[in-house]
């Protein structure tokens, strides 16, 4: 750098200029006392001492010498780096991935897992739950009905306030909501909570009030509700006088008493509007439990106690009005207590967890690679280090000199880790299933990319610093001599394959992990799910009571509806059905659950009736859906025109009580009124692929129960891609009924895709991470095995000089290598196993102790090991010995 | 006289050998070290190179200012001359050293102490 003469406290031009003006004087005196004009010279010199360090000493008087060096420092480095850029790329990756990825990953995990709720005092937040046991192989937990809320909301000891929350937007689970009397209808998720669970959970409005318990418990109380903070921004553009005026809701008008803040997201993060959930202390219902149970313990009181206290309570619910087969048999007499937190993140923590650990098994091969590429960096420049000493360099600079490289290497590694971290985790969000809880709330931990950044940085300059001191503090000679000769400290060496091998383990239980994922991933996506998921569209639907009175003028909706857009050219087939397969529903289940009974198999005295899941469907639904017919028909329109009371079942529960007879004709009773068995068709999985299929009875839209069904979701098959018919699907309905709002639409592919996603996501990082150690380890392997093989050249040399043959050399030296390898595998396969076990409840279908996974990675690890030691190798030996023995 | 004969300087006592010739007048560099060299007799090892970062180190301490001038044999020479601040810190030195000397002269030789 060139620092312009006017900042300069005085040029070097003019320094240099007084002192040969000085020297030229001198020899002048030297020369009229007659000495020759080279004894002159030399007799002036000797007197001065050393013009060029005089004048270097004087330049470090200067204030901006220190600034000026840093920059040269820098540059030299610069230079260094450029001409080595095998180094450089190894080491500033390996730093960028090392803090980018796991900074990512465990933002996510902190995101989710880690970081409080944002209630107060969220550790003594619970939510209260029922395991049921509707299977015997199959647990299930379930939300409250009136009846067993308040029965545990009065006789509790450990809840010092409860509330109640709807577990499904409407109060029969299937209706939808819109803001309406504005153009087109804007569809609401709607959440229904008690007075008393506003306060429970804690956190005041922005604006506005809470509801009152009035208007929260009587029965009629007035229509008033509160907006989100997103709703109220989008929809009503932040206006704060919007607290006290009447929106229009499915066609009615409802007060605005309150405005909720960004932060709640209660109980889950889309929901758009709150509205009181008005329970009637008095009420005997014990069904459909829909009430989810909230409370904030009572001093004093622990989950333990509070866990004891409410099984207590579910222990006598047959006192209280619940029928005896609910306590003995559906009920397993078990509640479960536990925080909100913990509620919200259930099943996502593990995978979660494995993540995390896959965090830090990335960080430690980072960690070591890159102190592995700076070591042998350091014991590189060992030689330049000691010859820049004996040429009367300070030890300091040298020491300086070398941090230098490592400085710029840590901040260039570092800089791009940091923009890794922030284009991963966006990466990885984007990606997260959706049912990753708090995904919304996720941001850049930057205590976490400081601690990462900072144990990567750490460890390289350590192991840059480690070999420069030494040099620093030896004998010169000593540095100069091993240099040459090319022998390190056996010490050093034993460090150096220390981190090869754990690197080696290290990526190689990764590895088994990630391909225990993706056998899983491919055993799941294999799963035939009982229907033919391509080229199907869906959306949800619930005409407006408003408009269609009753059951009939539904269900005459729905004919027309999906006559017409059975119109529509693409479109081959269309039905609907009041649960989508794959979308969840009560406790897990495809839909409601129910007591089924069968005319041919009448139940003892106090047994109970076995569950089923009970869905209605219309004419075109198992068409449209490829659902086999087994025996018998689908629906047909008379079915429900004529509430004809006819059922179709499916093929488990045909088997259950007709394995070698038909099913048709046979009466079954399940959700109040009998129906005869028209068809059997093939079983669904409901939940997920990896689910067990459940018993299911499909009734028409209509019966003679009166029934009924508003909401329901439309499935439509299609010749081509199904979104191309969706603009005609959406004019048509608008025709049919301009106020009906349209939700949840996609395709029948991404319902499937998002009941596994939890297990791609999880294998995709896997996947990633996998990758990435596995690199890291042929990196390390590589840089070890060349280093160590440009130290041995001289060795080499003179072994093919006394006749041995390149192939055994070549062996002799591979060996070393493999080696190192072949101990990594034995740890990793070990680790692997480990890690095997805690994966295991993520896993479908593979052991987590695969054999042929193992021997996958144990090949692969070997391949690797074997590719990275035999290229150094290969290009010694074919070094001609006599250019070897010579050496540097 | 042999290099192994004369007296090392002392840490820091260049800078007031320095300050007292320049009391004297104006001086060059090569005329500051001569003139060290002569009043010493030639007693006291001076490398006439470090004269120059002590003449900086003086300069930017505003004992001593510079400017261009020529010398007797005509050659273009940067002058030194004291400053204010360079008198009085010269006088503070000077007696700072006699001090120091006498407090060292007694302890090294307490029967001819005065």
């Amino acid at each position: 750098m060139k620092i312009p003469k006017w900042l300069r406290w005085r040029s070097y031009d003019e320094m240099d200029e007084e002192i040969d003006a000085h020297l030229a004087i001198e020899v002048q005196a030297h020369l009229a006392r007659g000495l020759s004009p080279e004894e002159a010279r030399r007799a002036a010199l000797r007197q001065f001492g050393n013009p060029a360090a005089v004048k270097q000493r004087a330049r470090e008087n200067d204030p901006l010498f220190r600034v000026e060096r840093f920059v040269t420092d820098v540059r030299q480095t610069l230079r260094s780096l450029r001409r080595s850029p095998g180094f450089t790329i190894a080491a500033v990756l390996t730093l960028a991935v090392s803090i980018g990825a796991t900074t990512a990953i465990f933002s996510v995990v902190d995101g989710v897992l880690l970081r409080p709720m944002p209630f107060p005092d969220p550790d003594r937040l619970v939510r209260v739950t029922l395991y049921t046991q509707p299977q015997a192989n199959a647990t299930v937990e379930m939300p409250f009905a009136e009846l067993g809320f308040f029965h545990l909301l009065n006789n509790n000891r450990t809840f010092a306030k409860v509330g109640g929350v709807s577990v499904f937007a409407g109060a029969n689970g299937n209706d939808e909501w819109a803001l309406t009397g504005n153009g087109a209808p804007y569809p609401l998720a709607v959440a229904r909570m008690t007075a008393a669970a506003f306060e429970v959970l804690g956190v005041p409005p922005q604006l506005g009030r809470f509801p009152t318990a009035a208007e929260g418990q009587s029965r009629g109380g007035a229509p008033v509700l509160l907006l989100s903070d997103t709703l109220w921004r989008t929809v009503f553009n932040a206006n704060p006088s919007i607290v006290g005026r009447t929106v229009q809701v499915n066609g009615a008008p409802w007060e605005v008493i309150g405005v909720m803040p960004a932060s709640f997201k209660f109980p889950q993060p889309s929901v758009d509007v709150w509205i009181p959930y008005r329970l009637d202390p008095a009420s005997k219902s014990i069904g459909p439990p829909n009430i989810g149970f909230i409370a904030r313990l009572a001093p004093g009181a622990t989950i333990e106690s509070a866990t004891a206290d409410a099984e207590r309570l579910v222990a006598g619910f047959a006192e209280i009005g619940y029928p005896l087969n609910w306590t003995r048999d559906i009920l397993t007499g078990k509640a479960h207590v536990r925080t909100v937190k913990d509620d919200v993140v259930g099943r996502s923590r593990r995978p979660l967890l494995v993540l995390l650990g896959t965090m830090a098994f990335l960080l430690l091969i980072g960690c070591s690679n890159v102190a592995n590429l700076f070591q042998v960096r350091a014991e590189a420049r060992a030689v330049e280090a000691a010859i820049r000493v004996a040429l009367g360099s300070g030890r300091r600079r040298v020491v300086q000199l070398l941090l230098a490289e490592g400085v710029i290497v840590a901040l260039a590694g570092g800089i791009s880790g940091i923009a890794l971290a922030y284009a991963g985790l966006r990466a990885l969000v984007a990606m997260a299933p959706a049912s990753i809880p708090r995904l919304d709330e996720i941001g850049i931990n930057l205590t976490v990319l400081v601690f990462t950044a900072g144990v990567s940085v750490a460890a390289g300059l350590l192991f840059a610093l480690l070999p420069a001191l030494r040099t620093a503090s030896s004998r010169v000679l000593d540095s100069l001599r091993a240099g040459r000769s090319g022998n390190t400290s056996r010490e050093r060496h034993v460090t150096r394959r220390g981190l090869v091998v754990a690197q080696v383990a290290l990526a190689l239980a990764l590895f088994v992990g990630s391909t225990l994922m993706v056998r899983s991933f491919s055993a799941l996506s294999a799963i035939n799910p009982g229907f033919d998921a391509s080229r199907v569209l869906t959306f949800r639907i619930a005409p407006a009571e408003t408009r269609y009175r009753g059951g009939e003028d539904t269900a005459r909706f729905y004919d027309t509806l999906l006559e017409r857009i059975r119109g529509i050219p693409g479109v081959t087939a269309a039905g609907a059905t009041s649960f989508l397969p794959m979308t969840g529903g009560i406790g897990g289940l495809g839909g409601p659950f129910l007591p089924t009974t069968i005319e041919d198999f009448p139940l003892d005295d106090g047994a109970r009736a076995p569950n089923s899941v009970f869905r209605r469907a219309t004419p075109g639904y198992f068409e449209t859906m490829h659902i086999p017919v087994i025996e018998g028909r689908t629906f047909i329109a008379d079915d429900h025109q004529r509430r004809l009371g006819s059922a179709i079942i499916s093929e488990s529960l045909k088997n259950k009580y007709w394995p070698r007879s038909s099913a048709l004709g046979k009466k079954v009773t399940i959700a109040g009124a009998p129906a005869r068995i028209v068809g059997v068709v093939g079983d669904v999985h409901d939940t997920a692929p990896d689910a067990p299929t459940e018993p299911v009875v499909y009734k028409a839209m209509l019966d003679e129960s009166g029934g009924g069904v508003r909401g329901m979701a439309v499935t439509i098959r299609t010749s081509g891609d199904p979104l191309e018919v969706l603009p005609e699907v959406r004019r048509t309905i608008t025709e049919l009924d301009p106020e009906l709002p349209v939700s949840d639409i996609q395709t029948m592919q991404t319902v499937v895709g998002a009941s596994i996603s939890r297990t791609s996501f999880t294998m995709t990082v896997l996947v990633l991470a996998a990758g990435i150690a596995l690199f890291l380890g042929a990196v390390g392997i590589y840089g070890v095995m060349a280093y160590g093989v440009v130290q041995r050249t001289g060795e080499i040399g003179l072994r093919q000089a006394l006749g041995a043959d390149r192939a055994s050399v070549f062996r002799l030296i591979l060996r070393d290598g493999l080696s190192m390898d072949a101990l990594g595998i034995v740890v990793g396969l070990a680790a692997s196993l480990g890690l095997g076990r805690t994966l295991s409840s993520l896993l479908y279908g593979v052991s987590p102790y695969d054999g042929l996974t193992l021997l996958l990675g144990t090949v692969v690890f070997l391949a690797v090991g074997a590719l990275a030691s035999a290229i150094p190798v290969s290009r010694a030996v074919r070094v001609p010995p006599i250019v070897a023995l010579r050496g540097d | 006289m042999a290099d192994q004969e004369r007296v090392q300087l002392l840490q820091g006592t260049l800078d007031l050998l320095v300050l007292q010739t320049l009391a004297l007048g104006p001086l060059h560099g090569h005329g500051i070290a001569t003139s060290i060299q002569r009043t010493t007799q030639e007693e006291l090892l001076v490398d006439h190179g470090s004269l120059y970062p002590a003449l900086q180190r003086l300069e930017r301490a505003n004992l001593i200012t510079s400017e261009w001038g020529t010398s007797d044999n005509n050659r273009r020479a940067r002058y030194y001359k004291l400053t204010r601040a360079g008198r009085k810190r010269l006088a503070t030195e000077t007696r700072r050293w006699e001090a120091t000397v006498r407090v060292i002269s007694r302890v090294l030789n307490p029967r001819r102490a005065t």
